[in-house]
């Protein structure tokens, strides 16, 4: 879709940018100038209170001689890649089992959409009783006659961001869901019907004419859960406590914990600014296909 | 969808499917809902997915009255309220401004208008944790600081522009720009095209964008426990209070309880908004 | 360090002053005081409330700023925001090393008038009273002096696993361990947590090195006191515990082990006295006929201790000024701290008070302590930040953390170990 080129009106345009501008200054001020604080806080010497005595990159020389950090970005990689893979993954999948004409299509929206509406404290929790080998599936399985089997993926520190990983995705594939969805009702019947007459299968149906048309779906599943697994701080906490060990820590559990817990302000903010760069790095390829399909 | 003559035989493996996943989905409100039923002695006893032995609302009537958070031994209801005071004006305003800003950035562009959007996304991935000191500094120095509203309710709201914004940014551009041209040669304004054009059609992508922030407003701790003092705290700071204590014992059925009360407005929030939840994504919310 | 000092004091004036504008605004009602703690539940927020109505007697309206979360991480960043935002606070429950710190800040109070009134120089240890004191003047008033290496002990369990006395010394905690776990209880409840892993590396440590080594490593982090062999071994020690604590306890918080103890499904663990409190809440007397308690193995002349404090703002009008100083007083006074520390499973900082209905560990405690102070056997704790704060006390946690998860040699361990607190110490 193109838009023809715009007369410039002079009172309405000047409106528009009027309405436009409370944003622009917002972000301007709130987003784009916090984050240049929190850049000169990381060249400083910050403790347990914002400094101004400056030190140029040795709080970067510190951040990546911790083997806390280091293992903060390999979860951030594990859980963030696997995260917004398997719940658009789930949700799609939902999307398009739901789409062929369910008896209870709302009843099942709404099962799958809830685990939204519960906070983080509440879904780590539960999740914590349910993975837990002492009361929780593991328990409860042996105690169905499978004496040997086991769960206990919370305790262990090389498969605990997993754990992670399953309660984010409950969490967050309904919604997906819901997206998906309505991203296929909008395809166009007429596409799909001649497809059809053409003789294509459903499976190619899916993969030529549907999925494709998803594109702008994807792009805003892919914002939205890119933004969430960012914001993923208070489950794990609730979850695994960042533990066992901090065997479970990402970024943003590193950051408060530095800034605010350890007194290492300075570090914290420098961790702060490296995540916001990876994820920045991570997102800018899909806008930048976005802004080409809008063109 | 067209293909259903091609699933007939899946059709009870579909179910199945569906069923399972829905078992999977259910499971841990099961948990909750009937560890808040049952007595302390019964949770220590019996496997978390034992039904309680009878209906105990003891824990309920102790979550929303009389548990002690904080300072006071009054449970949660007051901080229910204050989460009501805060997300509705909250939601309200930054829908909003998403409304006018997707507007403007479809149909009145300029030069720079896409590089701006593009620039606002940054604020989806903004770490929190970032905004904390200097938004303190900033309320202290405006004089707002401890307060619900505006205190608060200004944090979330700027820091909701950028997803409100996206919503109604990929909403509006499926309607057609020769309508407004056409308004335009009419003799129609700014704000007249918006409440002639745009809004008559807008119901679901509202639907979508408040939801959305209802949800993320009123389940955020962070900003609440940091930007609100004493009597003004949302109910999430309660639910934390409560949960988070190190030097006593968990009453698990009070914590779950009152975790699902709080729950309890979003939840209701979805399930009669949902269908225009569903509906309004599929009228072309997130499509390009 | 000169320009660090300016500069941070500089940002703290700035605070200070830009403080100011708010506060004179509310000079004109009565002074209201910002008490910030995370004693959010249970017996101490009982406590907290009643320190709210002993100051409203007194004239001063306390808001109690209790804020949940995180062993205070929570509260810590709250205290930031509000500095920042210009309010200051009347207290802050900040303790041990961090007080010094703040101190560099230039925000803290002279409370002075508070120690004189109440003789803290005469009726509070010496060594309390150096962590309250900022160049040479009182900044900070103590609540508490808990006991760190402290073994609590279900009495049932260790008669029907045949372990005839609680034990003395390491070789018989072993056999002891060995021998419940034959009886098929659980031997060691604990290791839920970095924090807990830490708490319980403090008295194996100690009885590993003794005083003397415990206060090169933590106190004075030298390098070739943590890359040394008694590192090495105390390692190894708390690798023979970590094998007898069962790995189904991860992620479990303290309290849950000791109600373990108290219910008689664990033998051991190992805790500071704040598990008194625990008890107490379980109706089960520590010292009584269910549950015992036991200086360490090997550090019965010892006492590793934990004080809590709360640091003192300078305040912009004279009437807030005041009401700190009473503030302060009161929590120094004997009515508060017998009826604090009670609840807490701890002993009061005030040595002239008799400890009147207090249990039979606490009173231990409290001999023991008049001991150690005798014999040099005061260490602090490095596990709850009073040796040490900051970048080295996270990296003693981080080593401890990855060693106990880990398949880590104990060799491998405290090189690291002095790796990372080698680093730590250059970011001051």
């Amino acid at each position: 879709m193109s838009f023809a080129k715009m007369e410039l009106g002079g009172r309405d345009q000047i409106m528009a940018k009027l309405v436009l501008s409370p944003t622009f200054l917002a972000a301007v001020f709130f987003i784009y100038g916090f984050i240049l604080w929190t850049v000169w806080l990381s060249l400083t010497r910050s403790t347990i209170l914002p400094s101004n005595h400056f030190i140029g990159l040795a709080n970067y020389h510190d951040l990546f001689g911790s083997s806390r950090w280091w293992r903060s970005l390999i979860n951030l990689g594990i859980f963030g890649g696997l995260y917004i893979f398997i719940s658009m993954g789930v949700g799609l999948g939902l999307a398009i089992l739901l789409d062929q004409r369910i008896k209870g299509e709302r009843l099942f929206q709404v099962i799958f959409l809830y685990p939204m509406a519960l906070s983080a404290v509440v879904t780590g929790v539960a999740w914590r009783w349910l993975l837990d080998p002492g009361f929780g599936m593991q328990a409860i399985v042996r105690s169905w006659g499978f004496p040997h089997f086991t769960f206990a993926w919370i305790d262990n520190p090389k498969m605990a961001i997993y754990t992670v990983v399953i309660a984010a995705v409950w969490q967050t594939s309904g919604f997906m869901m819901a997206i998906f969805l309505a991203g296929l009702r909008g395809v166009s019947t007429d596409i799909v019907k001649a497809a059809q007459i053409d003789g294509a299968s459903t499976l190619r149906i899916y993969q030529r004419v549907i999925l494709p048309s998803l594109a702008p779906t994807f792009f805003v599943a892919l914002v939205l859960t890119v933004g969430l697994a960012v914001k993923s701080f208070g489950l794990i906490i609730a979850l695994t406590g960042g533990g066992p060990g901090y065997s479970t820590n990402v970024p943003s559990i590193f950051m408060y914990v530095f800034s605010f817990q350890r007194g290492e302000m300075g570090v914290g903010a420098a961790s702060a600014l490296v995540m916001l760069i990876i994820m920045m790095i991570f997102a800018v390829p899909f806008l930048y296909l976005d802004s080409r399909r809008q063109a | 969808m067209h293909t259903k003559e091609f699933l007939r035989p899946g059709r009870f493996l579909l179910y199945g499917l569906l069923s399972l996943g829905a078992l999977f989905f259910l499971l841990p409100f099961y948990v909750m809902l009937v560890t808040a039923f049952k007595t302390m002695p019964e949770i220590y006893s019996s496997g978390i997915l034992a039904l309680p032995s009878h209906l105990n609302f003891s824990a309920w009537q102790h979550a929303w009255s009389s548990a002690t958070i904080g300072a006071a031994s009054e449970g949660i209801h007051g901080y229910f309220l204050n989460s009501f005071i805060l997300v509705i004006p909250a939601v309200i305003i930054s829908t909003a401004f998403g409304a006018f800003n997707g507007y403007v950035l479809t149909h009145w562009r300029f030069r720079g208008s896409n590089a701006f959007f593009y620039a606002l996304l940054l604020g989806t991935i903004i770490p929190f944790q970032i905004v904390l000191l200097p938004m303190a500094w900033v309320e202290g120095k405006m004089g707002i600081a401890g307060t619900l509203i505006p205190g608060l309710m200004l944090v979330h709201v700027i820091y909701g522009l950028a997803f409100t914004t996206l919503f109604f940014r990929n909403y509006y551009v499926g309607i057609p720009h020769d309508l407004v041209k056409a308004a335009r040669v009419d003799g129609a304004g700014f704000f007249r095209i918006f409440f002639r054009i745009m809004l008559p059609v807008s119901t679901p992508i509202i639907m979508v964008t408040a939801i959305w922030q209802f949800t993320m407003i009123w389940n955020n701790f962070l900003f609440g426990v940091v930007f609100t003092q004493g009597g003004q705290q949302p109910v999430t700071v309660a639910i934390n209070d409560l949960v988070d204590t190190v030097t006593s014992v968990h009453m698990w059925n009070v914590d779950m309880a009152a975790a699902t009360f709080a729950a309890l407005p979003t939840l209701v929030v979805y399930l009669i908004a949902g269908k225009y939840f569903v509906r309004g994504l599929t009228a072309g919310a997130v499509k390009g | 360090m000169k320009a660090l000092h300016k500069s941070v004091i500089s940002v703290g004036v700035a605070l200070a002053l830009s403080g100011g504008m708010a506060g004179t605004a509310m000079a004109a009602s009565a002074p209201n005081l910002s008490v910030i703690n995370w004693w959010t539940a249970g017996s101490e927020a009982k406590a907290m409330h009643v320190l709210v109505q002993m100051m409203k007697a007194k004239g001063v309206n306390i808001q109690n700023d209790a804020i949940a979360g995180g062993g205070g991480a929570q509260a810590r960043t709250i205290l930031k925001t509000r500095l920042m935002e210009g309010q200051i606070p009347g207290a802050a429950q900040i303790k041990g090393v961090e007080i010094q710190q703040w101190g560099h800040t230039g925000l803290l109070a002279n409370i002075d008038a508070a120690a004189q009134a109440e003789n803290w120089d005469k009726n509070v240890p010496a060594v309390i009273n150096d962590y309250m004191k900022y160049k040479g003047n009182y900044v900070a008033a103590p609540m508490d002096l808990h006991r760190l290496n402290w073994l609590w002990y279900n009495r049932a369990i260790l008669a029907k696993s045949g372990v005839k006395s609680a034990p003395q010394t390491w070789p018989e905690l072993m056999a002891a361990l060995a021998k419940v776990k034959a009886a098929g209880y659980i031997p060691m409840a604990g290791g839920g947590n970095g924090w807990m892993i830490a708490t319980e590396f403090d008295p194996i440590a100690l009885e590993t090195g003794g005083p003397a080594w415990y206060k090169d490593v933590f106190v004075k982090l030298d390098p070739k006191a943590i890359d040394s062999p008694t590192m090495v071994k105390a390692l190894e020690r708390l690798r023979e515990i970590e094998a007898y604590t069962p790995k189904s306890l991860a992620g479990r918080t303290w309290n849950f082990d000791t109600d373990l103890v108290a219910n008689g499904k664990a033998a051991f663990q190992i805790m500071g006295d704040w598990a008194n409190g625990q008890f107490e809440f379980l109706h089960v007397t520590p010292g009584g006929s269910k549950v015992g308690c036991v200086a360490f193995p090997g550090t019965a002349k010892e006492f590793i201790y934990n004080v809590d404090s709360f640091i003192f703002f300078r305040q912009h009008t004279a009437a807030k000024s005041a009401a700190e100083i009473k503030l302060a007083e009161t929590m120094v006074s004997p009515k508060f701290q017998l009826l604090f520390n009670k609840y807490k499973g701890s002993i009061p900082d005030l040595m002239n008070v008799s400890l009147k209905g207090y249990n039979a560990c606490q009173l231990k405690s409290r001999a023991q302590f008049l001991t150690a102070r005798k014999d040099n056997g005061l260490v602090p704790s490095f596990s709850q930040n009073m040796s040490t704060y900051g970048p080295p006390t996270g990296a003693f946690i981080d080593s401890l953390d990855k060693f106990y998860t880990s398949n880590e040699s104990p060799q491998e361990a405290a090189a690291a170990m002095a790796k990372r607190v080698e680093v730590a110490k250059s970011q001051d």
